[in-house]
């Protein structure tokens, strides 16, 4: 095969490949070559934009000049479409435009497309010979700053082929109407600030997709277009002119509707048949004639509206079974609306097939963020799940989870998502319902955990959060007060309680609900470990634990070589089914407060004695009162083992997981029957990888020697196998030696490298899983090697994971 | 590559030979994110085989692995595989050498992938982007052909550009 050169591609690619450039690269290339240079004087596609230069007067003159002698040196070659940013600040700029557009025109241009700023120069004028552009496919014209104009030339606007025509800021003097009506085959209409007429009368019998935004000084508007299906309207006017506005529709096909801006007197020729989603959210209301749009949407299968309209629903005058076919529901309120319960019930009444319902709450004095209230419902016999999340404590919300529970007969499943801590009084007023104690109420924790910069002089950083589902029933009251600090305080005040060590539970049972805070494990180095945990407490199988974890911030760099490490450890704690309801559940989580080497010495032992015999564990639990990671116990034959112990676990279905990090979110559902894992996933911007695991000879083939681990050699050669995507399974039978686990390195790459390694409970990696990254954040590394390692722990049937994240990043 | 389709669902097999005899076995589905093949398998309704004379093996390998990728990831529209898949077709043109990058191309036009031109083409237009005429040169191997002085006088036209 002959080598060939990009410069010999058909020109039709090649076209497609200068299409992305700009005029200065398209500028350059006329001079690379002869044949380049033929290439880009006939170049299709046009896209004149002056913004990099508009500061710059020399600039933008040189731009106009080379575009002015581009244009004329391209002759006759046709243009398939220009798209024109500019400002024209005087008129040699706007002949300049009016030259270009012309010259398309006369190249047969079919798209058009106009950014215009306006500035000093107060006026612009489309050309005639754009308006009898017979070849014009799509017209889009846009000013800014200032109003264009569109005069009416003597022949008449002539658009035989358009079908696509977006105006913006224009003034027209033809009748916008008349001038819609003319265009054939029209399909898709932007309207936005027309000023010039005070009545727009729209009828086309090809339209299907109008959006319009009218200003204050349009008073009627008809439309009538038979094939419309997407219709959006803003309408903005004085609220006391209500009366004076008039809206004629005749669309009887539109399914998607979009509505904005204050509300004119409707009139509507025909019902909307086939209305799919319509979204209304008026600015101010008059009742009358919101209550005219609601039943003129009484078709509609998913409708999304906000708090103003509930109104009509609050005083009745929305029929019960009004809306028989809605099955979805999205409804915005403001945090403070006191009726909501109310409100909600009519509604109910008014969509009796409803299936879906979500609210989204718009706390007043908490700017931007929004609690989320999702209810998914049935029909008010057949109910089977319910979800809700939300911020505040209760209130409005409750009593619907009330009603809920009160009338949904065949209530399945209903999920409850909190912030921490657990709002007791709340858990307690809901399993006060008989219904509610039948398992079938599960309670959510929604942790948002800021992570937090902790700088120490140490290369190790960590942040850790703990979350500990308990039953919230048994939860002592005298630490509500402290439970009810958010999760960031309290990650923030750890520094100050460092050296503490969590809190081991007691085995009546009578556990605190709340947030714990856990020092750091090694007495010396208080600084350098930070863990949070969120502990609270269930009693039976029928508390669900549903988690979602935010995070927020970015990872800490340390000093020189810094290493963090940050840790999301999710622990399921589920205690025997019914009947040992106090099952006693000791626990020390976190690093212990013993020096490091009492902890390697315990691990060891702890080793030894899980070698001869499983049972034992339990009691060496129990009897230190301590687990650390490490150290953890498996529950059965133990090919994994987490660090939380667990007695006869009963089923946990982890319903959910997600992690989310500012720019990656991943979901995963459904887990079930999680079991005990030790997932650590690692990510680095510089892919390091943590070699501890990949000793073993026959996982990489290459023969460790003592020393050599760690070397650049070693890990080049494991790179190709690990940026491949591997996954090797290796079985449980191996056994390791100690390793030192603060050994690593680094390997320089653009690539970060998400990879989950399994160990068990004595340490050999029973499977590793990797997968590519391009360049990111290492927080987004994280949340994919989060994701990664959790998928991990779906496929394998254990009962307690332990998500570790490491993350170390090197400064470049 | 292709013959490793693990799944044995009832989508139906495609063959494909490429110009120097190599045949791939890949699912309709796969096959059919070209346009052009897509056209033949709705115009010939049974024939299985279908020939590409004008598409070596090699990149026809290529071509058909960046349909795989984008075909699986079709049926599972998830924010979080875009995602990946973004990345993947980042390392996809990320080391392709020009002559490569020049066949696969031609095969990408040539079979209608439309989303694989576009790709490929956005990564021939950064290879230009903000080069000197020198670099531009240099990258793609062009001499300059143009007569003597010539050259000089479009510069000095253009002088904004060459800053």
């Amino acid at each position: 095969m002959t080598k060939r050169n990009i410069t010999d591609l058909p020109p039709d690619v090649s076209d497609i490949i200068f299409s992305y450039l700009s005029m200065k690269d398209i500028a350059r290339l006329t001079v690379v070559s002869r044949r380049l240079r033929e290439l880009c004087y006939r170049l299709p596609f046009l896209k004149f934009d002056d913004t990099i230069h508009r500061r710059n007067d020399s600039k933008h003159a040189q731009l106009r000049k080379f575009l002015n002698l581009y244009m004329y040196e391209r002759k006759g070659n046709s243009i398939q479409s220009l798209s024109v940013t500019w400002k024209v600040s005087n008129d040699s700029e706007e002949d300049t435009v009016v030259l270009w557009l012309d010259k398309a025109v006369n190249n047969n241009v079919q798209q058009l497309e106009l950014d215009i700023e306006l500035t000093t120069h107060p006026k612009f004028e489309l050309p005639a010979s754009v308006l009898t552009c017979k070849s014009l496919k799509s017209l889009v014209v846009r000013f800014h700053n200032d109003v264009g104009t569109i005069e009416n030339p003597h022949s008449g606007v002539n658009f035989p082929l358009l079908t696509c025509l977006k105006i913006k800021s224009v003034r027209i003097e033809e009748c916008i109407g008349e001038l819609v009506s003319s265009l054939e085959k029209l399909e898709e209409l932007e309207l936005e600030d027309i000023v010039g007429s005070t009545s727009i009368n729209i009828s086309s019998c090809s339209l299907k997709i109008l959006s319009i935004t009218f200003m204050d000084d349009v008073f009627e508007v008809e439309v009538s277009a038979n094939k419309l299906e997407y219709l959006s309207l803003r309408w903005y006017f004085l609220a006391t002119e209500n009366e004076k506005r008039a809206l004629k529709l005749d669309t009887p096909n539109v399914c998607k509707l979009t509505w904005g801006g204050d509300l004119p007197n409707l009139d509507f020729q025909r019902e909307f048949k086939n209305l799919d989603y319509a979204i209304i959210r008026p600015r101010l209301v008059l009742e009358a004639n919101l209550e005219k749009l609601l039943k003129a949407v009484d078709k509609v299968h998913c409708l999304s509206i906000f708090d103003v309209t509930l109104q009509v629903f609050k005083e009745g005058r929305i029929l019960p079974n009004t809306f028989k076919y809605l099955a979805g529901l999205n409804i915005t309120v403001a945090g403070q609306y006191n009726d909501l319960a109310s409100i909600m019930f009519l509604i109910f009444e008014t969509a009796p097939n409803l299936h879906r319902l979500c609210i989204k709450e718009r706390s007043a004095n908490d700017d931007g963020r929004i609690t989320e209230t999702a209810v998914q419902r049935g029909p008010m016999q057949s109910l089977k799940l319910v979800e809700i999340e939300l911020l505040k404590k209760g209130g409005e919300v409750l009593k619907v989870i009330k009603y809920l529970l009160e009338t949904a007969s065949n209530l399945h499943r209903m999920v409850l998502y909190f912030h921490p801590p657990l709002p007791l009084g709340i858990v307690r007023e809901i399993n006060a319902y008989e219904r509610a104690s039948s398992e079938k109420v599960y309670f959510g924790l929604k942790v948002s955990a800021f992570l937090l910069r902790v700088r120490g002089r140490g290369k190790r950083k960590k942040h850790t959060v703990i979350v500990v589902c308990e039953d919230p029933r048994s939860g002592g009251d005298e630490k509500e007060d402290k439970g009810s600090a958010e999760v960031k305080e309290t990650i923030e005040s750890v520094k100050e309680q460092n050296g503490v060590v969590t809190k081991s539970v007691p085995d009546d049972s009578t556990k605190s609900v709340g947030i714990h805070h856990i020092g750091s494990g090694q007495k010396k180095k208080p600084h350098r470990a930070a863990e949070a945990g969120v502990e609270c407490m269930q009693e039976s199988t029928k508390v669900l634990f549903c988690l979602k974890i935010e995070t927020f911030g970015s990872l800490t760099m340390g000093r020189g070589r810094g290493k963090e490490k940050n840790t999301v450890t999710v622990v399921c704690d589920i205690p025997g089914s019914g009947g040992e309801e106090n099952v006693p559940v000791c626990r020390r989580r976190g690093r212990p407060q013993k020096p490091l080497n009492d902890v390697l010495h315990e691990r060891r032992k702890l080793r030894k004695q899980k070698k001869m015999a499983k049972e034992t564990v339990e009691s060496v639990k129990e009897e230190n009162g301590v687990e650390t990671k490490s150290m953890a116990m498996a529950d059965d034959s133990a090919k994994f083992v987490g660090f939380c112990h667990i007695e006869k676990t009963s089923p946990i279905g982890l319903l959910k997981l997600e992690l989310c990090a500012s720019e990656y979110r991943s979901t995963v559902k459904p887990l079930k029957m999680i079991g005990c894992l030790i997932v650590n996933c690692c990510i680095n911007r510089n892919h390091v990888l943590n070699m501890k695991y990949l000793h073993q000879k026959s996982f990489l083939g290459v023969t460790p020697s003592p020393g050599d681990f760690w070397t650049r050699k070693y890990i080049c050669e494991t790179k190709s196998l690990i940026q491949n995507g591997l996954c090797r399974f290796i079985g449980d039978d191996r056994t390791t030696e100690d390793l030192n686990l603060s050994k690593r390195t680094t390997m320089p790459s653009l690539k970060v490298v998400a990879s989950a390694v399994c160990p068990d409970s004595n340490g050999p990696v029973i499977r590793i899983a990797t997968c590519k990254h391009g360049p990111s954040s290492p927080l987004v590394g994280e949340s994919r090697a989060a994701l990664l390692a959790i998928q991990l722990a779906a496929s394998s049937n254990n009962k307690h994971v332990i998500i570790e994240g490491d993350s170390k990043v090197v400064c470049w | 590559m292709s013959s490793s389709s693990t799944t044995t669902t009832t989508t139906r097999l495609l063959m494909l030979k490429a110009s120097d005899g190599v045949t791939f076995e890949v699912e309709e589905a796969v096959a059919t994110k070209l346009g052009a093949i897509n056209n033949m398998v709705e115009e010939e309704g049974s024939e299985d085989l279908i020939c590409l004379p004008n598409v070596n093996g090699k990149f026809l390998g290529m071509v058909l692995e960046w349909c795989k990728k984008h075909a699986n990831n079709n049926t599972n529209s998830d924010k979080g595989n875009d995602e990946v898949n973004k990345w993947w077709d980042k390392e996809f043109v990320m080391d392709l050498d020009q002559n490569t990058l020049y066949h696969l191309l031609m095969a990408a036009d040539y079979l209608s992938g439309t989303e694989l031109v576009d790709l490929l083409t956005e990564k021939v237009a950064s290879m230009i982007r903000g080069k000197k005429v020198e670099e531009i040169r240099e990258t793609f191997k062009i001499k300059s052909d143009f007569l003597p002085g010539q050259e000089e006088e479009i510069r000095k036209k253009n002088s904004w550009a060459f800053e």
